[in-house]
């Protein structure tokens, strides 16, 4: 009877901790406006891109051009760029908008080259 | 009683099973979203892309473009969510060019055309213009662990999942496969600029019961009437001053800005760089005043 009864207390834990994890996942997730920008779908990722380099080729200012694209937190610049053509190749931007994204690209390369780190 | 204490055990274990659960699936797990879309970043990352989405547009004036990416925040009604934060961006730092840029883009979305000077020829080779396209809406889809979740399940976004982490940088001069496509780029960062001079062309006290005391509204438009935002307004008083810009409350219109005057102080007000000050504005406390100007 004990035993029994024993059984039956775990196994009503393990009824609620599944029924829990059904409404912590399912029903009623954690609050979705917490989402960091990595993990934007890859398409706004390289149109966010885009943007910096449209303003990058206006002003030409690098070290602000870098600032903005920290935005990503888990790339560097060169990466979040380099990403960024691959995506616009693939979804078939345009070719003066590659050209805009190609040119910070290597605005990022040469100040690397000239500060010796990875921007 | 041995069986009520028994259905007690019971529903014990059943509470406590599910708060585990749950605080396992809020906090220890929670579902991480991946491939999300703009308006479902965190407030301060929305901003952040927003103000991006402004600077581009003040860079390359590409209305429709600017347009698109807004709409991806408020479809509805784009302006909005680009004018509450020309506001936010207004009242932390009002001299800022990324207010004045907001404020720009605010107005011209509520205007539903651009304010910046169109050139007149962009394609010297006359092929088709096809712009860049814009993501579509996208599907949200979450992750559990190995499990993906697809929030809104109506149709998959047809651009690739690109898995593009490490890579090594590409060389400096990219090869790139010609696409016959063209994407039109200003190239005449003419507007309406600040240092063009403004001529007062009304100057009215105001005791509209329905505005708050001592409000100083003021409207700018050009030559031709049409009302202009992203102007630098200038307020001076004795202890100190304050800069703002039209076009940060587009419900009224994109010239319209307004600032409350304490009662009994003396201010001047300047438009843009150039104009001549508007001084001795004072309010006893009820009135207001009313100034328009003219490029």
């Amino acid at each position: 009877m004990r035993l029994k009864r024993f059984i039956l207390f775990f196994g009503m834990i393990a009824l609620g901790i599944g029924a829990g994890l059904v409404y912590g996942w399912a029903i009623n997730p954690a609050k979705y406006d917490i989402t960091p920008p990595d993990t934007l779908r890859a398409d706004y990722k390289a149109d966010y891109v885009l943007m910096v380099a449209e303003i990058y080729h206006s002003d030409h200012n690098l070290p602000a051009a870098i600032q903005r694209l920290t935005f990503f937190g888990n790339q560097t610049a060169l990466q979040a760029v380099n990403a960024a053509i691959l995506t616009g190749q693939q979804i078939g931007y345009a070719q003066d908008d590659l050209r805009l994204m190609t040119d910070l690209t290597q605005a990022l390369l040469q100040s690397s080259s000239s500060n010796g780190k990875t921007p | 009683m041995n069986e009520t204490r028994g259905n007690l055990y019971l529903l014990t274990g059943l509470i406590l099973g599910i708060a585990c659960g749950v605080i396992y699936a809020w906090v220890i797990s929670p579902i991480r979203y991946i491939n999300t879309e703009p308006a479902s970043l965190s407030s301060n990352y929305q901003q952040t892309y927003l103000q991006v989405v402004a600077q581009a547009y003040a860079a390359d004036h590409n209305f429709a473009r600017a347009q698109e990416r807004v709409k991806l925040f408020d479809n509805a009604s784009p302006a909005r969510p680009v004018a509450a934060e020309a506001q936010r961006v207004f009242a932390a730092n009002p001299a800022s060019a990324e207010a004045r840029d907001l404020a720009i883009l605010a107005a011209d979305l509520a205007q539903n055309k651009t304010s910046y000077i169109q050139p007149t020829s962009i394609l010297p080779t006359g092929e088709p213009v096809t712009d860049t396209p814009l993501p579509p809406t996208p599907t949200l889809t979450a992750t559990v662990g190995n499990a993906v979740q697809t929030a809104t399940p109506t149709f998959l976004a047809p651009t690739p999942s690109t898995t593009v982490s490490p890579l090594p940088p590409p060389p400096p001069t990219l090869t790139l496969s010609p696409i016959p496509t063209f994407t039109p780029r200003a190239t005449s960062t003419a507007r309406a600029v600040q240092q063009a001079p403004f001529t007062l062309t009304k100057k009215q006290e105001s005791c509209d019961p329905a505005l708050l005391p001592g409000l100083l509204q003021v409207q700018v438009s050009d030559a031709q009437g049409h009302p202009l935002a992203g102007i630098k307004i200038t307020v001076l008083w004795q202890e100190g001053s304050n800069i703002f810009y039209t076009g940060l409350i587009p419900e009224m219109n994109p010239g319209y800005a307004d600032f409350v005057m304490k009662a009994g102080v003396l201010y001047t007000v300047k438009i843009g760089e150039a104009s001549t000050e508007i001084s001795d504005l004072k309010t006893a406390g009820a009135c207001g005043w009313q100034l328009e100007f003219k490029q």
